[in-house]
């Protein structure tokens, strides 16, 4: 979606002075929300997380466990080690220590950005980013 | 003496908003989370965000 390439735009473009940091917060009520949080996860430990991370945004709305097989595959992912992966207490684990720490700071909506700890909530557009990056520039010391 | 600290009250509370553009850094524990990017990078991108 929208969101994710202009955050990858930003990324190459300051390419050596950013870096991005990503906490999944699913709907706690939506079994597939959660589970896509589980895959990009999942496929981490495969050492492909921002490929299944664009796979996701890019096949919005394909979140059924049959879809993000189809995703594993295609990424070349181990299926075996990539659903065991999605049923690790460590990924739930890590997913409910994201939900505290949303709580703790007032997330309540995704997604929402802290550029260097100043907090953002929704969408940011290129323009937007381009000049928060600038302004932190600027503090930044030489 | 108490007009004496209200000002250096609010001269603090000025300074603060000054140096921190008006708004508070929170500070976010990364753990392990998936990360992009050199960790000595200046600027630090953190999203909370959800696919569905």
């Amino acid at each position: 979606m929208a969101v994710s390439s202009t955050v990858k735009k930003i990324m190459q473009e300051y390419d050596g002075k950013l870096r991005l940091v990503m906490k999944e917060v699913p709907y706690r009520q939506r079994q597939y929300s959660i589970n896509s949080a589980l895959a990009a996860l999942a496929a981490g430990d495969q050492g492909k997380y921002w490929e299944m991370h664009y796979l996701l945004f890019d096949r919005w709305q394909q979140f059924g466990e049959e879809s993000l097989m189809i995703n594993a595959r295609e990424l070349g992912l181990d299926p075996e080690r990539f659903k065991q992966s999605m049923n690790s207490k460590k990924h739930a684990d890590a997913i409910e220590r994201n939900f505290k720490l949303a709580e703790e700071l007032h997330v309540f909506t995704t997604p929402t950005f802290f550029i260097n700890g100043k907090k953002y909530n929704g969408e940011l557009t290129y323009r937007e980013f381009k000049k928060i990056i600038e302004q932190e520039l600027s503090h930044a010391k030489p | 003496m108490k007009r004496n600290w209200a000002v250096i009250v609010v001269a603090f509370l000025l300074i603060s908003c000054a140096t921190s553009g008006g708004q508070q850094r929170a500070i976010i524990p990364l753990d392990d989370s998936p990360k992009m990017g050199s960790a000595n990078a200046p600027i630090t991108i953190v999203e909370f965000l959800d696919y569905t």
